[in-house]
């Protein structure tokens, strides 16, 4: 009897001291989940402005109002997209900045599903390896969010999106990351890419780069396109939506593009095409004194998209010509890519590093040969071979 | 203690969950660090080392059949040197389960429950282990053919699912540090088998005697394979300089598992994974305790020491202070403790005792002659 | 003071381990008879003592309880001649034996005390056959009025006719044996399996009464191998028990163990199997760990396959021993139909009990602790939904589970009348009317529908009851813990699965310990295929068909 006692006496207490500590869980309505990070520079020389985009989930899609604007001295909102609520605190660092914010909004900030983290230019100009570092180790945060950086502020781009054909700007962010897959304007720059590039030896990190659209009736909108360079953790310059298709040609990350080119049989007209890889690119490097020498074999599938019936399209010799334009066009483009890259921004955003250290046996001589000052005096050699297939039914 | 026999199949289960376990936490963190690029080259090299290791243990072995490296200990010097190598054990295989349970809990702390005091999630742990080894070494091995092969899926789902994120050229340079730091300095590199130490008790489970070579043979490769998935998939993923002997090396790795759309940030059900796995581990461990320490004092029935094992290892847990100091203990203290104690001192007993009987086999039979 | 220190002295102290180590061996050396009379060959011995020591050697009549030898003295010209009949009780109509074939035999005959030969007239111009008096026809033509009589002198075809129900007759220095079809066992008067529907396979089910249910197995089995041993259990009632196994492929074992266990219960009433299985069951768990059907193709099988029966007196279920863990998931239909459809449906019920045991105690964890699992869309649905409910997660699948289970205990006692009220009020009223009140979120609904819906599809009723009390621990330990706390049940739910025997066999076989036979598995092989019996029994026969059974379509010289 005594012993039954004992043990429903130490049951109570067991569950007693364990269940205490289980009050305080995170449920999932008392969590306001972040969907877009912003960083800006600060008034001051070592602070930053965080703006924070918060998920409002509404029923059906319909939009539910947004948040009232608040005057605070170290805080500002915002009205955002329908759907979100847009906060930007002035702080130290990010955990600081975010710890900030709980004190505003009425939920714990939950970072799991975070889809976008943005930086304007001026701060990724001063050099961002510090926040990388802080977000990689943030344990909520995906390791697949998207790294963006902003010709505009942070803020304003976080502002524009206009979402018309998702209802949901979380989607609409998961979805306009993708458009490398067959546009091949934006490059899959992820936390984690990101994080590796800038650690590694073999090349530099580069992320997104985006912009705010302003239309004629004054409707914002964001555009991705283009490719922000960084050497080291600085941003060093920028590549335009066209010519992120090299980078992505070189990488071996095409999936599908359109080409538009002058046409090789009548000057003022033009053709267009649909490529894809038909093989993997190759890239060979050989170390020479005093500059390694990288060359670079492509080899594309094309398809006429578009064209004027200026040309035979069963002829041989008209084929030939088309590929050979086609072929020259991405080989000036690819060798005017290398030579920004080179010369200009002296920074080797498609890791061509990786091809050129299993020459060396050990790391020292790898380290010590700094691949990444190198890659600024190398000499390129591009082979470019286009396979045409014609996609007209009626020729 | 039951006298429950296993088989070949258990027996290979039971010994590669010990090896496999400390493959969870900091090993391939911790072989990187050591040698860099060269790591895959040197695992291989430390387990044909392993395997040699294992054939002379074998052959020793088979001098005593159906006995322990504790009935070998007190052969060779008496009852006093088969209590003190016994004890010593004990503490071993008790401070090593305190060790990774700390580990893992500060881990899963970090991971998920965060609001949960560490000591409520070591107490789970402890509970769990004692429960299973109320049951008895039955129930352990037979849960054990349940759960070491779904940790072995997801190890190799674990491989396949990011080769989206992998840079295939971290392999190169191919000799990392340099041929020396690879292959003199990198053997250091062979406490990733420290778990090996179970060979040594297996004997008297056995059903049949000739099934140690077949368990011993096929654990060590089994694990060598897994080893090498694991600590390629950290190679190609992580760049080198951030390597930093991390605790949990392959959550980072479920951490960036992408498969579309919908199926992201997966990594919790990994944890479902592991912790049974974790859980299995630990009850392994603490019955080779508790049937050790039945050998040394010779009583009939211990599974009250059960719940003294249990408070000793909690309180060896709560020891360190922050997650900072046992990681230290992890890896230097641990590495180097279980270097010493499974390789170096368990053949140097084994070669000493069978010289010791070889002796006496020779004046035996000389005796007989002279007779 | 004293008590405290006897309390926590008693945790530590020493207790005789209280574990019950039963471990079935290898059955070897026991010469196995082939099972069908088709592979004796002897034939009817004009001796009467050897005739019937012959039969009751076959048969096993020491033991085996319902195989009936009458001896009695046939009168025919003055002399005696010591005859028997043999039948099966429970098989043949008691009536007719008694009226048609004793009455003759015994009674009318006793006044035949002519010597004469016989005459008999054959045509009408009077011409007299005389023929020489015959025993053997005297009886067949004049002392059974029976309508279906044959002889026999081959024991392979008595004994398949008797296992059938029909009656022999042996008499003293007559070679061969007279086939009397006096069949009257139960017909279809039995009832349909209610709680075991299948769909191909027989609609016949146990009955209360004993004698029905052995003749019902008898029936299937047709074989003299089968024995069904009488035993009583109970000191005051003394409640009749039949233990049913088959001599040439159960281990013997196994088959001392179950009587030895039935034998010594110091009980004073037994009334079910129920009570007599929560008796001699290995562990004290809440699994079951013998199976218990009303199906008499289900126990044949299972009896063929090398296990024994336990049939009770009073209750139609029958328990059927060992049992492991992928008994409970396996419907009497898996071998009537082709593999492939009851693999799908096996993993299909493997799926029903994941769910059925799992998904409320995911579902609170991903939700509390684990919400990046969710994909995004969905959380802010959940998030939505969710927003006008003032209840935590856990209460709301608390009283939902709570309801659940209430619906259900009332639909078992309901009036048939009110039956389709009960499920309109539950279904839909509390349900809807829960949403629309905000009391709980339709996702929810959703959840705890699914949930109470697939412990319908696990076949095993004593299974489900415990799905259904560890379903709520699961929800507790996702609640206090997220996957922390599931892995920890999971691991100790499985510690104890594997902890257990089922009279010697492990509750896990064939998967701990592992067994390469393939006809082990969970999932059926091709029918062809099954070759060997299941290895965990120890059978004494262990190869159930050849290697190629087909022998119409692979047959030749092989």
């Amino acid at each position: 009897m005594l012993k039954k006692i004992t043990y429903i006496i130490a049951i109570i207490i067991f569950c007693a001291t364990v269940f205490s500590s289980y009050l305080n869980e995170q449920d999932i309505d008392d969590s306001a989940y972040v969907i877009a990070l912003g960083i800006d520079d600060g008034t001051d020389d070592n602070s930053i402005e965080l703006t924070i985009q918060i998920a409002i989930p509404s029923e059906n899609g319909s939009s539910s109002s947004s948040a009232s604007s608040e005057e605070s001295s170290s805080s500002s909102s915002e009205k955002g997209s329908s759907d979100t609520l847009i906060k930007t605190i002035e702080c130290k660092s990010i955990d600081s900045g975010l710890d900030s914010a709980n004190s505003i909004i009425s939920k714990k900030i939950n970072l799991s599903h975070c889809k976008f983290i943005v930086f304007s230019e001026k701060i990724a100009s001063k050099g961002i390896s510090d926040y990388i570092y802080t977000l990689e180790n943030n344990v909520e945060l995906r390791s697949n969010c998207n790294i963006l950086v902003s010709s505009n502020d942070a803020k304003e781009f976080l502002e524009s999106p206009n979402p018309v054909l998702e209802n949901s700007t979380s989607k609409y962010y998961e979805i306009i990351t993708t458009n490398n897959k067959y546009a091949g304007y934006t490059v899959p720059a992820t936390l984690n890419t990101v994080y590796s590039s800038m650690y590694d030896t073999f090349g530099e990190a580069c992320t997104m780069l985006g912009e705010v659209e302003n239309s004629d009736d004054n409707e914002k909108n964001i555009i991705l396109g283009g490719i922000a360079v960084f050497k080291e953790d600085k941003l060093v310059g920028t590549l335009s939506a066209d010519e992120t298709i090299p980078y992505l040609i070189i990488t071996n990350k095409l999936e599908e593009s359109e080409m538009s080119i002058v046409s090789p049989f009548s000057d003022n007209k033009s053709m267009d095409f649909h490529l894809s890889l038909s093989s993997k690119t190759r890239t060979n490097v050989s170390i020479q004194e005093p500059a390694p020498h990288i060359t670079t074999s492509v080899s594309l599938l094309a398809t006429i998209v578009s064209s004027s019936a200026d040309f035979d399209s069963s002829s041989h010799e008209d084929i030939n010509k088309i590929e050979q334009a086609l072929a020259d066009h991405i080989k000036n483009q690819i060798t005017n890519y290398y030579e920004k890259t080179a010369k200009e921004f002296k920074a080797d955003i498609a890791e061509l590093g990786r091809h050129a250290v299993y020459n060396f046996p050990t790391i020292n001589d790898w380290k010590s040969y700094n691949w990444l000052d190198k890659y600024e005096t190398a000499t390129f050699e591009v082979n470019v071979d286009v396979d045409l297939e014609s996609s007209y039914f009626i020729s | 203690m039951d006298s429950y026999k296993i088989k070949v199949l258990e027996g290979i289960c039971l010994v590669v969950t010990i090896l496999l376990t400390h493959v969870l936490l900091s090993v391939p963190s911790a072989l990187i660090t050591q040698t860099a690029s060269s790591t895959l080259l040197n695992i291989v090299y430390v387990a044909i080392i392993t395997l040699i290791f294992f054939f002379i243990i074998y052959k020793l072995f088979s001098l005593f059949p159906g006995n322990n490296i504790i009935d070998i200990s007190g052969f060779l010097g008496g009852k006093v040197f088969k209590f003190i190598y016994g004890f010593i054990y004990i503490i071993y295989i008790l401070g090593m389960s305190a060790i990774i349970i700390r580990l893992f809990s500060e881990g899963i702390s970090l991971i998920s429950l965060s609001h949960i005091n560490v000591t409520f999630i070591i107490l789970t742990f402890v509970v769990a282990v004692g429960i299973t080894n109320y049951f008895g070494l039955k129930s352990i091995s037979r849960l054990n053919i349940f759960i070491l092969p779904i940790m072995i899926l997801s190890i190799i789902f674990l491989y396949f699912a990011s080769t989206g994120e992998y840079t295939f050229e971290r392999i190169f340079p191919i000799l990392g540090y340099g041929a020396k730091e690879t292959f003199v300095d990198g053997i250091s590199n062979i406490f990733a088998y420290s778990g090996i130490y179970v060979l040594f008790f297996l004997f008297p489970l056995l059903t049949r005697v000739s099934d140690f070579k077949k368990i011993g043979i096929s654990s060590i490769l089994i694990y060598t394979v897994l080893l090498l998935l694991s600590v390629s998939a950290l190679l190609f993923s992580i760049p080198q300089v951030a390597e930093t002997s991390s605790p949990l090396s392959l959550y980072i790795l479920a951490r960036q598992i992408n498969l579309g759309e919908y199926i992201q940030n997966i990594d919790a059900f990994f944890l479902l994974i592991w912790i049974p796995f974790l859980f299995e581990y630990l009850s392994i461990n603490m019955h080779f305790a508790l049937s050790t320490f039945k050998q040394l004092t010779n009583t009939k029935y211990s599974k009250g020491m059960i719940y003294c094992f249990c408070a000793i290892i909690f309180v060896l847990s709560l020891l360190s202070n922050n997650m900072a100091e046992i990681n230290m203990l992890n890896n230097s203290f641990y590495k180097y403790t279980s270097i010493v104690f499974v390789f170096i001192i368990g053949i140097i007993i084994l070669v000493s005792a069978s010289i010791k009987k070889l002796i006496q086999n020779l004046t035996k039979r000389g005796t007989q002659n002279n007779a | 003071m004293g008590k405290f220190f006897n309390a926590v002295r008693s945790i530590f102290e020493y207790k005789e381990d209280p574990s019950y180590e039963f471990v079935l061996s290898n059955a070897n050396s026991q010469k196995e008879s082939l099972g069908t009379g088709s592979n004796i060959k002897e034939k009817v011995f004009s001796e009467y003592n050897k005739n019937i020591e012959f039969i009751k050697d076959k048969y096993s009549t020491l033991i085996n309880s319902d195989i009936k030898i009458r001896e009695f003295y046939i009168n025919v010209q003055n002399k005696q001649y010591k005859s028997f009949i043999f039948y099966i009780d429970g098989m043949i109509n008691t009536d007719s034996i008694n009226h048609f074939v004793l009455n003759p035999l015994m009674l009318k005959n006793m006044t035949n005390t002519s010597t004469a030969q016989e005459q008999v007239v054959t045509n009408p111009d009077k011409v007299t056959i005389v023929r020489p008096f015959d025993i053997q026809s005297y009886i067949m033509d004049s002392l059974m009025p029976q309508n279906d009589v044959s002889t026999s002198e081959d024991f392979s075809d008595i004994f398949s006719q008797v296992n059938t129900g029909v009656c022999a007759l042996f008499v003293d220095t007559i070679p061969l044996a007279f086939l009397i079809d006096a069949k009257g066992f139960e017909k279809r008067s039995i009832a349909t399996p209610e709680n075991e529907f299948i769909v191909r396979g027989s609609q016949e089910a146990f009955i209360e009464s004993i004698r029905s249910n052995t003749s019902l197995l008898r029936r299937y089995i047709n074989s003299e191998n089968l024995i069904i041993e009488n035993t009583a259990v109970g000191k005051v009632n003394q409640n009749k028990c039949c233990i049913c196994y088959m001599k040439n492929i159960a281990n013997p074992e196994l088959v001392a163990e179950v009587k030895y266990r039935i034998n010594n219960l110091e009980i004073d009433s037994i009334i079910s199997s129920g009570e007599l299985e929560q008796l001699i069951k290995d562990s004290q768990f809440d699994l079951p760990q013998m199976i218990a059907t009303e199906r008499p193709d289900r126990v044949a099988n299972y009896l063929l396959a090398g296990r024994v029966a336990i049939i009770v007196n009073g209750t139609p279920y029958v328990l059927i021993a060992p049992a492991v863990f992928s008994d409970f998931l396996t419907s009497a239909e898996d071998t009537n139909i082709q593999h492939q459809f009851s693999n799908l449906l096996k993993i299909i019920r493997l799926l029903a009990l994941v769910i059925t045991l799992l998904l409320p105690g995911f579902y609170i964890a991903i939700t509390i602790f684990h919400q990046e699992l969710i994909p995004t869309e969905l959380l802010f649905a959940i998030v939505s939904s969710r927003s006008s409910v003032p209840f935590p997660i856990i209460f709301e699948i608390i009283i939902m589970d709570i309801s659940l289970e209430l619906i259900r205990e009332s639909g078992v006692r309901v009036p048939s009348a009110l039956g389709q009220t009960i499920g309109i009020v539950g279904g839909l009223i509390l349900g809807e009317a829960a949403v629309s009140a905000n009391i709980v979120s339709p996702i929810l609904i959703i959840v705890v529908a699914l949930t109470g819906l697939t412990a319908f599809a696990v076949p095993d009723y004593l299974l489900g009851f415990h799905l259904r009390i560890a379903r709520f621990v699961y929800v507790f330990a996702g609640y206090f813990a997220g996957f922390f706390g599931i892995a920890f049940v999971i691991f100790v739910h499985i510690g104890i699965l594997a902890s257990i025997d089922s009279f010697g066999v492990s509750y896990l076989s064939p998967y701990a310990p592992f067994s390469v036979n393939s006809t082990d598995g969970y999932l059926l092989d091709p029918i062809w295929k099954r070759e060997k019996r299941e290895s965990f029994l120890d059978t004494i026969r262990q190869e159930r068909e050849k290697h190629i059974s087909m022998k119409w379509k692979f047959g030749g010289k092989s």
